[in-house]
């Protein structure tokens, strides 16, 4: 009859067993009590005692090994019989700790759960945006329903943290989108170039026709809408057919045309929008949509005139005052050396 | 030890018996924390054996107990299955408890086992409270309550003796004194004289050899039979002594005890070995057929510890039920 | 109906179950003659005798204790725990023991008992005789919590604990002993885990335990000035909790104060929050409100003490901003 020696759990958590010394060796008879080898756990250094009379016939682990426990070490046999050789490495524990896969089942449950995200709503819904809107959960699960953008809701003035009574008043306003009015003047093109061309010449330096357009645009709105605020005065310009992201200029009425600076941002809403179509064949662009500016878009009629076409709401901008703007506008470029005076 | 007064013979060998198979479940215990087969911890009981035997043989199956940390032999005593106290040890479905309660919180309440308990000195008041049901329902049942010497410390003890000895509840207080309180002997812990504080409150108190089940037994008789005559509660102190550590993982002691120590009590004072000598002596049972009890008690033990080896866990549905009772 | 003292509803309770059940018994310090310091028992031993109306001596681990045993072994006792702060002695015997009992024994061995206690500042009875412990065992698996917020309540519910077959502790707020409510003559239960709405609204739900139900009416009678319509719900137990009304109310009204007299650091009110912010987030118009008692010892001085508990204008205050949309925190 055999007995296994198995690494002793000796500590509340202890996993291994460090295998100090051996004090008996293969072939050695050994009784009960007998201490069998030094065992180290937990900084401290235990002697193992032989539960059984008998030959310590076979180790399984050497000096220096840090074994589970559980696992068999060493074989003590009733009868001296066959000494096994010291194997080089140890074996695989061959019992089962208390990690038992039945009692493990419910933790694997946790990431099966977290993968289940729950199916977006079939309705359509903004696409992701990278502006964080500060809006209740209430808020913000019904305009995902809806498909409310509330980006938008707040470039509209919305309040923030936007409530579910606020998109409810919201959305009212915004929709339906109010219609959309234009009014359309054709110039001549020439006055225009000559005066780029002046301008440069005089500057030392290149004009963009951009500026001259910002400069004039800006000083327009400023004399025809008594609104227009004196100083922060926004113009964006986008020019369709080139790359470039549009650009936004602050009071461009009050410095040089050499002095026109253009910004990729500003950190507030645009007055005027200027969207140049001139240097395509295209002659106007009507925005479907509306953010509340109104919007100059400067487009061609055949090689020699300019088309500029004012879109605009009439309940933020009304047509007297938008008459006024774009006939302004009109004379300006008719005769561009006005501006200077 | 004294003559075989009035015990019959088979009264005796079921005592020896009891103790055996106390030793064995312990033993085998050992051996399944020692080869990792057993989860946690636990605290062996072996060298204590006449205590838990020498009053839960003066008892009735309807008279509660409750018990400790160090608690299969009182399960034992009272009379609990192999199968189900290792399968509980296991924390398999089949134990006692399902496998919630585990080697700490075996209980066996078909038996009057109320249960193991792991706060030191906790279960002094659940014991109290049983004598104090027995009393209201007019039941001539009593409780022993088991503790060690460490629960001499816990304030709990004495609030509940001083209401026992207040109502003459029929509760008998066993302080088990194996002399260490997990690591430290007891003359560092309690000062005076341990029975003294049980008759401060007017309880009557009473010592004996906790390694004499005969002596053990024959006071248990007596103040067993006075619980159940309304004259409790009771105090006694029961010396004897733990062979191993304070859980089977304190392996290195010598700190707190000597192996000379152990030595002399396992070679000289032990309760199983001196009771075989007597009844062998006394000519009431052959060497033989102790060794044969010695076998047949393995072999039970062994059958049953590879049952619930091999017995299922619990079902994951279990760890939410059982919290709250219908 | 007939009005009586939430005092003489806990009386009657429990003379009604000790009449109905021989095993029922009430034991405690001053529990007999004395009927307690809050006169809660007066003439109960007198009906019962000194058996079942059981003074002990002061030693509330050594009498809860008894009563685990005696609980397991048969008797249903009623532990009258004298004040809610005494509650730290006896936690080993409530939650090691009594809690775990029917757990660690596999559902073998059942512990029914109740153990009745109090709760409530702004007594003057300084920080060792005011607090409102009840987070702490509602923490424990295996005890059940009830919280009565009036004399029908506290009938309804005591009855019910006392014929639950596990370890109730009940609360009763000590500023509420002489308040008088309808109490019906004919025998009534009410059943745990069932949050009562005791007013219906549109506009934010006021979440109210024990006599913080009464403050959470009156703040809604404040709001109802500012045209702004609160619900007000009591869960009357907080183990088991009534999870179901709750989320169905908020959902409703969008917006949730809570509010309890436990400390507000981990406590009633945090779990009642998180449990709305979990199951009920994308019906939220507004954070989550908590309101519990300061988290300090309560101070003797009224000067100091009454600023420590929530008052029906700091809540309707604090109601009002959720629903007006006030509440940005910094955002």
């Amino acid at each position: 009859m055999t007995h296994e020696v198995t690494m002793p759990q000796l500590g509340m958590a202890q996993d291994t067993g460090l295998i100090v010394s051996w004090l008996k060796q293969p072939g050695d008879q050994v009784k009960s009590g007998d201490v069998l080898m030094e065992v180290e756990t937990d900084k401290s250094t235990m002697e193992l005692e032989a539960a059984h009379d008998g030959y310590l016939t076979e180790i399984r682990a050497q000096a220096g090994e840090n074994v589970p426990v559980g696992t068999v070490i060493a074989i003590i046999s009733d009868s001296a019989g066959s000494v096994a050789p010291a194997p080089a490495a140890m074996l695989e524990p061959d019992v089962p700790n208390s990690e038992d896969p039945v009692v493990a089942a419910p933790v694997d449950v946790a990431p099966a759960l977290s993968r289940a995200d729950p199916a977006p709503p079939p309705n359509a819904h903004p696409a992701p945006s990278h502006e964080k809107v500060l809006a209740s959960p209430k808020a913000k699960l019904a305009a995902y329903r809806r498909g409310i953008d509330l980006q938008q809701l707040v470039r509209q003035g919305a309040r923030q943290p936007i409530h579910f009574a606020d998109l409810e008043t919201a959305v009212a306003t915004a929709a339906p989108p109010t219609a959309q009015s234009a009014l359309i003047v054709q110039v001549d093109r020439q006055p225009m170039d000559t005066f780029v061309e002046w301008a440069s010449g005089v500057a030392g330096k290149p004009i963009e026709p951009a500026s001259v357009w910002l400069a004039f645009a800006t000083r327009t709105f400023r004399n025809a809408v008594d609104s227009a605020p004196a100083d922060g005065l926004v113009v964006e310009y986008a020019q369709y057919g080139s790359d470039d992201a549009p650009s936004f200029a602050v009071d461009a009425d009050k410095v040089v045309l050499s002095s026109i600076r253009t910004l990729e941002q500003v950190d507030r809403v645009s007055d005027l929008k200027i969207l140049d179509l001139s240097a395509t064949r295209l002659s106007d662009y009507r925005p479907s949509g509306t953010d509340g500016a109104p919007a100059l878009v400067v487009g061609a009629i055949g090689t020699d005139k300019y088309s500029i076409n004012l879109h605009f709401q009439e309940d933020r901008l009304p047509l007297n005052v938008a008459i006024a703007l774009l006939d302004d506008l009109a004379g300006h470029a008719a005769e561009p050396m006005k501006h200077l005076l | 030890m004294k003559k075989a007064e009035n015990h019959n013979a088979e009264n005796l060998l079921r005592m020896y018996r009891q103790m055996v198979r106390i030793r064995t479940f312990e033993d085998i215990a050992n051996e399944l924390y020692l080869s990792a087969k057993m989860p946690g911890l636990t605290h062996m009981y072996s060298g204590q054996e006449a205590v838990a035997v020498g009053i839960c043989e003066a008892l009735d199956k309807t008279d509660h107990i409750t018990s400790t940390h160090r608690g299969h032999g009182h399960c034992v005593a009272k009379g609990a299955e192999f199968k189900e106290m290792f399968s509980e040890l296991l924390g398999k479905e089949e134990g006692y408890c399902r496998g919630k309660g585990g080697s700490m919180h075996i209980a066996d309440q078909d038996n009057g086992n109320l249960g193991a308990n792991a706060i030191v000195g906790g279960s002094a008041g659940i014991a109290t409270g049983a004598a104090l049901s027995a009393r209201r329902l007019g039941r001539d049942s009593v409780t022993v309550c088991f503790f060690g010497d460490g629960a001499m410390g816990q304030g709990l003890l004495y609030e509940v003796m001083n209401m026992a000895a207040l109502w003459k509840l029929p509760v008998i207080y066993a302080c088990e004194n194996n002399l260490y309180g997990e690591y430290t002997h007891m003359s560092e812990m309690a000062a005076g004289d341990l029975k003294a504080r049980a008759e401060a409150f007017g309880i009557e108190a009473f010592e004996v050899d906790g390694q004499d089940v005969l002596a053990v037994n024959r006071l248990a008789q007596q103040l067993v039979a006075r619980a159940r005559n309304h004259e409790g509660p009771f105090f006694v102190t029961l010396n004897t002594y733990r062979y191993h550590g304070h859980h089977v993982g304190d392996i290195n002691r010598t700190y707190y005890r000597s192996k000379e120590e152990e030595a002399h009590w396992k070679e000289n004072r032990d309760p199983i070995t001196n009771f075989g000598a007597w009844l062998i002596a006394e000519k009431i049972a052959g060497a033989d057929d102790l060794t044969s009890v010695r076998e047949t008690i393995r072999q039970e033990a062994d059958e049953a510890v590879e049952h619930a080896l091999g017995a299922a866990y619990p079902p994951a549905t279990d760890v939410g039920e059982h919290v709250y009772a219908d | 109906m007939r009005e009586i003292s939430l005092s003489q509803a806990v009386n009657e309770a429990i003379a009604e179950e000790m009449r109905r059940d021989e095993t029922v018994f009430l034991l405690g310090e001053d529990v007999a003659e004395a009927g307690t310091p809050f006169k809660v028992l007066s003439g109960l031993v007198e009906e019962f005798g000194p058996q079942r109306i059981l003074d002990t001596p002061i030693s509330e681990p050594g009498f809860t204790g008894i009563a685990v045993g005696a609980a397991m072994t048969g008797l249903r006792p009623i532990v009258d725990l004298m004040f809610g702060d005494f509650i730290f002695l006896v936690m080993d015997q409530l939650c090691n023991q009594a809690a775990k009992t029917h757990y660690m024994s596999g559902g073998k061995l059942t512990v029914p008992m109740v153990l009745r206690t109090n709760l409530g500042a702004t007594r003057r009875s300084a920080a060792q005789h005011s607090q409102s412990l009840h987070a702490l065992v509602a923490h424990i698996p295996g005890l059940k919590v009830a919280l009565p917020s009036s004399a029908y309540e506290a009938k309804g519910l005591l009855k019910t604990a006392v014929r639950d077959n596990n370890p109730v502790v009940i609360f009763e707020d000590k500023l509420m002993y002489q308040d008088k409510a309808p109490v019906p003559e004919e025998e009534y239960l009410i059943p745990f885990g069932q949050a009562n709405i005791v007013r219906e609204g549109r506009d934010v739900t006021l979440i109210g335990t024990s006599s913080m139900v009464q403050v959470a009416e009156e703040a809604a009678d404040i709001l109802a000035g500012q045209n702004i319509s609160a619900e007000v719900v009591d869960p009357r137990t907080i183990v088991p909790l009534d999870e179901a009304t709750i989320l169905g109310s908020v959902k409703k009204t969008s917006r949730a104060v809570v509010i309890d007299e436990g400390h507000q650091s981990y406590g009633v009110t945090a779990e009642i929050a998180s449990r709305i912010a979990e199951k009920a987030f994308y019906h939220l118009d507004a954070p989550v409100q908590r309101m519990g008692a300061m988290d300090v010892p309560i101070p003797f001085s009224p000067a100091l003490e009454d600023l420590t508990v929530p008052t029906p204008q700091s809540v309707a205050e604090r109601a009002g901003a959720a629903v007006r949309g006030e509440l940005f925190h910094d955002a």
